[in-house]
């Protein structure tokens, strides 16, 4: 083929790379959607004037598209399943899945007492390398449940991957378990 | 004033008054929707092009200006202070007993080349007729309430879109107004100066978020989904992006009758089975809010007894979806270089443009649903194929558009039309907003 073709977009449509535009047009789509005002209860009984409503965000393709791509470049090749919480972790985990083309479990009520109620909805095996994948990480306690529920069940925990953590001391709590974290975005990012 | 071609709804609005000193003067009477006709048949008229031919009022030429001024005239009369920024845009602001962020309402003025009276039009007429509730029911409000018109949104004549509100989203470059220019060579800065404008202050038009809390905008939906589903506003979540590329395909010109089929390399054959495939593209299970238009097609040398050495192909690839725009794109071209192979042409692909689709702040859609709610049920949320100055105005200040239905979905051609009593509902539910944007916890 002898076509002479120019694609300077290439580098523009090329979704593998979050280039600094796309990365903030994602952050600000993730705001856009997600950011409430108004006057919110929190479940402390404080009030709020925002609420960060974490299901806008996950429920729309086209920043679940770039989700899923930009996790899936965090996924390390040996990685032989995602397991997500529900309900949160679950479309996005199910999104990194078609993305990667690996497998996923769903963990159900991970923070169950002594993990007698923790349930896994797919599968899950011992001694598989497992990624988990969390939408939001506050506390990290939900994180690190979820994590403990997979190495019960035999499995290795390959780390913990979230799309946003908000400082409020996930980082420490899933450092102290013994699990590695990423992030994609932080707190001055959104 | 002209005899308009409007066609019979049914009811006639109730013949408006308009000021007898002059023709243009602000409509007056107690019947919203009257008073909203009168407005766009006046704005009609100012037109480069006759009724019967469509709107053409073209981004910075002294009709655009002239139909400012008719708007401006409207705003000053209600007691609002108006103003022009130096991107061509007016303002009208009606002060607030207190707050400092604006809350914003605005459209365009201009249009295509013989197009509608409604695209832009209605969104202006309706921040008029706001504007004259407030001050007639003397509504008190917080924060000032600013009526714009934007300049220069149609990208017809300079091939650049929200000329004035990509000013007040502050991403101009001087310079630049020096390289954009229309068919006839003439630069967007130089038609700036000609209707009295300074191109290398356009940095003076941008909005401050200090100066500015919130903006919407009451459009017409250029589309047919509220006509076929019977719904009467729609409120939009989403604004579509586009890609816009040229492929420029090579064949070989050759005698139409003695060239035997298998020996040809047809850019025009090539041309079209592109366009197929971009259409097919669009309509496939994938791409639910794609959308795919071969626009325009020059075929070189243009004779019927010759095969088509050269065609240019334009496509304008539009989504919601910011990753699977340009996958489609790419989708579009990869396919084209295969047809190119099996056809032995050659091809040449030109990006012109190429913006990301933009989620509109879920917080000010609810402010409006709940606005709409309170008129009527028959609303629904939706995305947006065409742009628009919010989108422009978003990326500094939360935003949001409000959708009346589009008769037929026609737009950008004369037959473009929307009710007055639709509009009329928009306006009420655009006031409605307003406030309630003013009372919002956020700004307090």
């Amino acid at each position: 083929m002898n076509t002479p073709l120019e694609f300077p977009w290439r580098d523009i449509a090329r979704t593998q790379d979050l280039t600094e535009r796309a990365r903030r047009e994602l952050a600000k789509d993730i705001v856009s959607a997600a950011a409430l005002r108004g006057e919110f209860t929190l479940a402390s009984g404080a009030t709020s004037d925002h609420f960060f409503e974490k299901y806008l965000f996950q429920t729309r393709p086209t920043i679940l598209r770039r989700l899923a791509t930009a996790l899936a470049e965090r996924i390390p090749a040996s990685t032989d399943r995602l397991a997500g919480a529900a309900l949160g972790a679950v479309a996005i985990t199910a999104a990194a899945s078609l993305e990667t083309g690996l497998p996923f479990v769903i963990v159900r009520n991970p923070k169950s007492r002594d993990g007698q109620d923790t349930r896994f909805a797919g599968e899950i095996h011992r001694n598989e390398r497992v990624l988990v994948i969390e939408d939001v990480i506050s506390s990290g306690t939900s994180a690190v449940a979820t994590a403990h529920a997979v190495k019960r069940a035999g499995a290795e925990v390959a780390g913990v991957l979230a799309v946003i953590d908000r400082d409020e001391g996930g980082a420490d709590r899933l450092g102290e378990a013994g699990f590695h974290y990423e992030f994609l975005f932080g707190v001055d990012d959104l | 004033m002209s005899d308009f071609p409007f066609e019979a709804s049914g009811e006639e609005p109730e013949t408006p008054t308009v000021d007898e000193r002059s023709g243009t003067g602000l409509p007056s009477s107690s019947d919203l929707a009257a008073r909203i006709d009168a407005m766009l048949r006046i704005l009609a008229s100012i037109s480069d092009t006759a009724p019967e031919e469509g709107v053409t009022r073209l981004a910075f030429t002294p009709t655009e200006r002239a139909a400012h001024g008719v708007v401006a005239g409207w705003f000053e009369e209600i007691g609002l202070t108006v103003r022009e920024d130096a991107a061509g845009n007016t303002i009208a602001e009606d002060p607030g007993t207190g707050g400092h962020q604006a809350i914003g309402t605005g459209s365009h003025l201009d249009s295509v080349p013989r197009g509608g009276r409604f695209d832009g039009i209605a969104g202006v007429v309706a921040s008029v007729a706001v504007a004259q509730t407030l001050k007639e029911h003397d509504i008190s409000h917080t924060h000032p309430f600013r009526f714009v018109v934007f300049a220069g949104e149609e990208g017809a004549r300079f091939g650049q879109p929200c000329i004035g509100s990509k000013a007040a989203a502050g991403l101009w470059q001087p310079e630049h107004l020096d390289e954009v220019t229309d068919a006839e060579g003439v630069s967007l800065a130089e038609a700036m100066r000609s209707v009295g404008l300074e191109p290398g202050r356009i940095g003076e038009a941008s909005w401050r978020d200090k100066d500015w809390g919130a903006f919407v905008e009451l459009h017409v939906e250029q589309g047919a989904v509220l006509e076929t589903q019977g719904l009467l506003l729609g409120v939009v979540d989403l604004i579509s992006g586009s890609t816009r590329f040229e492929i420029d395909i090579a064949g070989r010109a050759s005698h139409s009758g003695s060239t035997p089929m298998s020996l040809r390399a047809d850019a025009l054959s090539a041309a079209a089975e592109i366009a197929l495939v971009a259409e097919e593209v669009a309509n496939d299970s994938h791409h639910r809010g794609t959308r795919c238009t071969a626009g325009k097609l020059t075929v070189f040398p243009g004779s019927i007894t010759t095969i088509p050495g050269r065609a240019v192909l334009h496509l304008d690839v539009r989504d919601v979806d910011s990753a699977r725009q340009r996958q489609t794109a790419n989708q579009i071209v990869r396919r084209a270089e295969l047809i190119a192979e099996r056809r032995g042409v050659t091809l040449e692909v030109r990006l012109r443009s190429d913006t990301s689709p933009v989620v509109l702040p879920t917080w000010i859609r609810q402010v409006i649903t709940e606005a709409c709610q309170e008129h009527t049920d028959r609303w629904r949320v939706m995305s947006s194929g065409a742009s628009h100055d919010t989108q422009l105005v978003n990326t500094v200040i939360p935003s949001g558009l409000l959708f009346v239905p589009s008769r037929g979905g026609l737009s950008h051609v004369p037959e473009e039309w929307s009710s007055a009593a639709d509009i009329a509902r928009g306006s009420e539910v655009l006031l409605n907003t307003l406030l309630k944007l003013d009372a919002h916890p956020h700004f307090t």
